[in-house]
């Protein structure tokens, strides 16, 4: 039991070179049950998590901050069940998926890759040593990055590219950041980080450590106008990993971005001298209503969901810029809302893509009389993303609304709900298709249950969790209000 | 005691922070080379310059002028125990009896025996110079020296403290390190370069199978088109 | 008996309908609309079971889970929503035997999808009825929206689509936009959205900005079709004639007025409101719509649109009423649900019943229909007389409150704007009625009356129109407490 922070990431960490080795005919079954196992150890860390103080592990014995320690606490246990649930339901669902988008003889090569991916998400949530998380961020990108290439189109190649070269810029900002603060404290442990740091605040060096790693977090997270590898990315990746990565990946780099900016900054640092509330706010409004109403234009439903995707990550930034306990709540909460609500959008492309091939809109016409499932299972999702009460994306907006009031921003408000209008708008678009239109063959070719169930698992999830609040609500405050209190 | 964290100053903007200043231009040359050249592998070439100027950056911050490699020497180990035992004991009695005075000498013998093996260039210069500076073993022989000529037994004590007190800074001062953690983190980040470098080309493999050409400007043509 | 009960009776009846009519096919249909029509009469009995409880003096608070802090879902049972449930229940009950016949009479697809959701929808507009809070109304609000959508797009034709459009467009932006500002703000202010006697917000909120909050629910309450935003109402007329009837004559609009007027006495409370005289704007746009509806409907030839216009017209005579902010406005108001309700829902009956037995939209074709079809025109004339709102028809009772509420609101000027309106009714509902009985029939006539199952509905509703008048006092009785202590 005192060992499952380590397992969380050794376990997964491990077996990517022992599916490797089995081979295709055992890659599936033990990167799954892998899954399985990585998200209860996830579940049980949330639950440690939010019984007492925050957990410790010191790797090796040595402690902090000599040595590298991995910290639970509410925010990491928050994210680990993000990415170890979501991890275990997309393995579920990736076996007939995989099998039908990636050739025979790489498919044992994508779960060991996938395998990767999860451990470096979960070593991001869960260490407490800065170096350790640009590690980290740089397997899971890596790992990313090869997982958008094993797209069929060839533009999964450039696309992985570009994200490449802007992933790494970013990763190496980070890097740098760290330095420029190792400099002027000499550690690299973050809790020691945040009792040195208000010390030396007010050089030169520090506020470029804070800007070049902000800067690097932001690329990562896709924020408007540093946001021009994901449309692409997230488009003409294999349908399992748009929906593992626009579940995750860039949740992961929010949490990156709330570590810096509370954690290590403190929050009375950043309201004086940082001013961060001043760049991040227009930008999380630019993101909201510029990444709508690019949707609303979008012929590739994938690629709606992507421009959606950059909406929805104005609204992560847009609690953190509001700078109160409530927008936070919000933010935090919608990571967990998003996470199931996009991660079972792109889900029900993937049951359309192994039918039909393709998600344009074309392909996707008449789907309600060929697929009318899945075709449900959009629109409830759908529902999620517009905000209607009942679903999960209504408390989380509901909280950024309240946040904006509290923070006398009214106009904030009126767009944060002009922007669920905009959501109306796209994904109406992709309702009248479906139901409005005659398909070019109008066999009944539902998708099969081993890709239905995962899907409805995530969809159905977002209206529990739209309805039954209380508990992800309860972590989600305790989050935010740790990081204002500058608990440890 | 060892000190791990005497870095560099980064204080004045000056000729003599050279390095710092062509770790700027190397970055910023590598990230013109990124943004601004269609080829991909230049494309990647430039990142990978910009990588290796991060990792100069911490090598070059790692580096104390007058500094050494890292390596334990076992004497300085050794006499840094005796003298922390050496300066409880006198901190809790205020005296040093003629057992701790022989004791002392012992430390300046393993002092000595340091700086015989040491080139030159390694060892702080306030040992060399000792006549001049109130460092140094030849500063607590004459405190010992000292000690023997005092007249009243309280100068005696007080002159023997002073010499133990002498004896603590000299060996804090003996050799200064450079600073291994930020090699060491560099060790990982040259890895991790090398993964992204290599992962990269073997797109750029991939994408001139699919495209024919790695020319960003052509691709996008060609993506345009089709 | 629980309040969740006749909430959850329609859901039941969704499944059941969905179950049967979708896993056993078209041939079951009998059993699927027996068990349909069966549970809405169940429902309506459980309405009227919690009817009789509250005049023996029970109350009934539930609270099903807290979707958000300190804000449950909550039901409980207070006048207005008592007649609002009362009156939904029960016309479900006629709705469902008349779409049974315009559906099969006309051979209608989908007829399963039909039923489903039409279930929902009544479940909705019950959960709006009995809601103890603005999060609860809100949620059922929005189901509702959403659940008549594929309603009024059932035929799934292009002009259906685009009627949809408007009708999802127009009403999730006055419900986001200015509905849940609104709500999220008289949160802010007051820190509870319970409904409660007297109001939430007295002496916590400015006098500037009463007015304000005011025109956010009123113009976000999209379904009482306030212009300008009235335009899905005859939009929506695209969708077959049960929909109209039940959905755009009693539920939705009524969800609309009713939130008004909840608004209006629970949440603002008429004192303030009065004192503040933030409600003159609100009586004023009231009177234009009533006034610019009524003309617009004498212009129009489809029968349907005519009607559409006229609901829109006797809507704002609701929200004239709430705006009035005095007792016998508010009592005048919350009577004319029921009164126009019944007598709204008997015109649309006989116009679809006009469509299924004679194919026949426009007024102009109605030329001695009469002889042809009876019992339908009886109905329609008394649909219309209790709308126009003579005596001995329910509708009566509505104006003159309103009339007296005007004058308790020291605005006499609103008399002349009912005297106006009722004249420009009559204006374009009694040529209809003179032309079928007065004019000769054309000689290529191939109408005949309409199936049973359409004609016995509307004329229980006509009579229903009657027995309205007559149970009027007792409706009086019921809305009375809401506004005692009021001026």
């Amino acid at each position: 039991m005192s060992h499952l922070p380590v397992l969380q990431v050794i376990i997964p960490l491990l077996s990517a070179p022992i599916v490797v080795l089995l081979g295709r005919r055992w890659a599936w079954p033990v990167t799954s049950l892998v899954g399985l196992v990585t998200a209860g150890i996830s579940l049980a860390l949330l639950s440690l998590a939010l019984s007492g103080d925050p957990m410790l592990y010191a790797m090796g014995g040595w402690t902090a901050p000599v040595g590298i320690v991995y910290r639970v606490d509410v925010l990491s246990g928050l994210l680990l069940t993000i990415i170890g649930v979501v991890g275990a339901v997309v393995l579920v669902f990736a076996r007939q998926s995989v099998a039908h988008e990636i050739s025979e003889d790489r498919q044992h090569l994508f779960y060991a890759v996938m395998l990767l991916c999860i451990s470096g998400l979960m070593g991001i949530c869960i260490t407490a040593d800065v170096f350790n998380v640009f590690v980290f961020l740089e397997i899971s990108s890596l790992s990313a990055y090869a997982l958008i290439a094993m797209g069929r189109s060839p533009r999964a190649l450039t696309a992985a590219y570009r994200y490449l070269i802007m992933g790494t810029i970013g990763g190496t900002f980070v890097l740098l950041g760290i330095g420029l603060l190792y400099m002027m404290t000499g550690t690299l442990n973050m809790d020691d980080l945040a009792s040195r740091i208000p010390a030396v605040a007010d050089t030169s060096t520090v506020r470029a450590a804070f800007a070049f790693m902000t800067v690097g977090a932001l690329i990562k997270l896709a924020v408007v106008p540093l946001h021009f590898w994901l449309p692409n990315a997230y488009t003409y990746a294999p349908s399992v990993v748009s929906a593992f990565l626009s579940a995750t990946a860039t949740k992961v780099s929010f949490y990156v971005l709330v570590r810096i900016t509370f954690m290590l900054f403190g929050v009375s640092l950043l309201a004086q001298t940082l001013y961060m509330s001043k760049v991040l706010l227009p930008l999380s409004l630019i993101a909201i209503v510029g990444g709508s109403l690019v949707a609303v234009f979008q012929t590739d439903v994938k690629r709606l969901l992507a421009y959606s995707s950059l909406a929805q990550i104005g609204y992560f930034v847009l609690g953190l810029a509001l700078h109160n306990v409530t927008a936070l709540t919000g933010s935090l909460i919608h990571l967990f809302n998003h996470a199931m609500m996009k991660g079972g959008l792109f889900m029900v492309l993937g049951c359309v893509v192994y039918r039909l091939g393709g998600a344009s809109l074309d392909q996707m016409k008449g789907l309600g009389r060929r697929m009318p499932i899945t075709a449900f299972a959009f629109v409830i999702g759908g529902l999620g993303l517009i905000g209607v009460p009942l679903t999960a994306g209504f408390v989380s907006k509901w909280y950024l609304i309240v946040g904006a009031f509290e923070m006398g921003q009214w106009w904030v408000a009126g767009v944060i709900l002009f922007s669920s209008l905009i959501a109306v708008a796209y994904i109406w678009r992709v309702v009248e298709v479906m139901y409005f239109s005659e398909p070019v063959e109008s066999e009944i070719c539902e998708a099969p249950l081993g890709l239905l169930i995962p899907t409805y698992t995530m969809i159905i999830a977002s209206i529990i969790f739209g309805i039954w609040t209380a508990p992800m609500l309860h972590v989600a405050s305790s989050a935010a209000e740790m990081l204002f209190g500058g608990m440890r | 005691m060892m000190t791990f964290l005497a870095t560099t100053p980064m204080g004045g903007m000056g000729l003599s922070e050279y390095n710092y200043w062509l770790i700027v231009v190397l970055m910023m040359t590598g990230l013109y080379l990124v943004i601004s050249r269609s080829n991909m592998v230049k494309t990647i070439i430039g990142l990978n310059m910009f990588q290796v100027a991060v990792i100069l950056f911490y090598v070059s911050m790692a580096k104390v002028s007058g500094g050494t490699a890292p390596i334990e020497i076992p004497q300085l180990t050794d006499a840094g125990i005796q003298v922390a035992v050496l300066v409880e004991a006198v901190g809790e009695t205020g005296q040093v009896t003629d057992e701790q005075v022989t004791q002392i000498h012992e430390i300046m013998g393993l002092i000595k025996e340091v700086i015989a093996v040491l080139p030159d260039g390694d060892v702080a210069s306030a040992l060399h110079d000792d006549s001049v500076r109130q460092l140094g073993i030849g500063a607590v022989q004459r405190n010992l020296e000292r000690a023997t000529m005092e007249a009243s037994e309280s100068g005696v004590q007080r002159t023997r403290v002073e010499a133990v007190e002498t004896l603590e800074r000299t060996l804090s001062e003996v050799v200064v390190y450079s600073n291994p953690l930020p090699h060491v983190l560099m060790l990982t980040a040259i890895v991790v370069g090398i993964a992204t470098i290599a992962l990269a080309l073997a797109l750029v493999v991939r994408i001139n199978e699919a495209y024919d050409t790695i020319e960003e400007d052509e691709i996008l043509a060609l993506e345009a088109n089709s | 008996m629980s309040l969740l009960v006749p909430i959850a009776l329609p859901l039941i009846a969704a499944v059941c309908v969905f179950g049967i009519g979708g896993l056993l096919g078209e041939r079951w249909r009998n059993l699927r609309d027996g068990l349909h029509t069966v549970l809405a009469v169940v429902t309506f009995f459980c309405v009227t079971r919690l009817y009789v409880g509250v005049t023996q003096g029970n109350s009934f608070d539930v609270s099903v889970i807290e979707v958000l802090p300190d804000l449950p879902i909550a039901f409980s049972v207070e006048p207005l929503g008592m007649l609002f449930a009362l009156v939904a229940s029960g016309l479900w009950i006629v709705t469902s035997v008349y779409a049974y016949g315009y559906m099969r009479g006309h051979d209608e697809q989908h007829q399963t999808r039909f039923f489903t959701w039409f279930a929902v929808a009544i479940s909705a507009a019950i959960g709006v009825a009995f809601s103890a809070n603005l999060m609860t109304l809100f949620v059922f609000y929005e189901v509702l929206t959403l659940s008549t959508y594929p309603m009024v797009t059932h035929h799934q034709t292009d002009e259906a689509r685009k009627a949809g459009r408007i009708y999802l467009g127009i009403l999730l932006f006055t419900s986001v936009c200015f509905l849940l500002s609104a709500i999220v703000w008289t949160w802010h202010i007051s820190g509870t959205l319970d409904f409660t006697p007297g109001g939430i917000l007295a002496g916590k909120i400015e006098d500037t900005q009463v007015p304000i909050l005011l025109a956010l629910f009123a113009f976000g309450a999209g379904k009482a079709a306030l212009m300008p935003f009235h335009r899905w109402l005859p939009n929506a007329m695209v969708a077959p004639t049960p929909v109209s009837a039940l959905l755009h004559a009693v539920a939705v609009v009524k969800a609309g007025v009713f939130t008004i007027l909840k608004v209006v006495v629970y949440v603002f409370g008429l004192d303030l409101l009065t004192t503040t005289g933030a409600n003159g704007w609100l009586m004023a746009v009231a009177g234009a719509t009533l006034l610019i509806s009524s003309a617009i409907a004498l212009t129009l030839d489809n029968l349907k649109a005519r009607l559409a216009y006229s609901t829109i017209s006797q809507l704002s005579y609701i929200v004239l009423g709430a705006a009035m902010a005095t007792a016998s406005g508010v009592v005048g108001g919350a009577m004319h649900i029921a009164m126009h309700a019944m007598g709204k829902i008997t015109l649309f009956f006989c116009a679809g019943a006009i469509y299924v037995g004679a194919h026949k939209k426009l007024v102009s074709e109605l030329d001695g229909i009469a002889t042809k079809m009876p019992w339908t025109m009886a109905a329609f004339t008394v649909g219309s007389v209790s709308i126009i709102g003579l005596p001995p028809l329910g509708g009566a009772w509505g104006k003159w409150f309103l009339g007296l509420g005007s004058i308790e609101a020291q605005a006499p000027m609103y008399v002349a704007v009912l005297m106006v309106s009722s004249l420009l009714s009559v204006g374009y509902l009694m040529p209809i009625v003179a032309r079928a009985y007065f004019r000769p029939l054309p000689d290529d006539d191939h109408s005949h009356e309409a199936p049973l199952l359409c004609v016995v509905p509307l004329c229980a509703t006509a009579l229903g129109c009657l027995v309205l008048f007559v149970l009027g006092d007792e409706i009086y009785q019921l809305i009375l407490p809401i506004v005692k202590g009021a001026g």
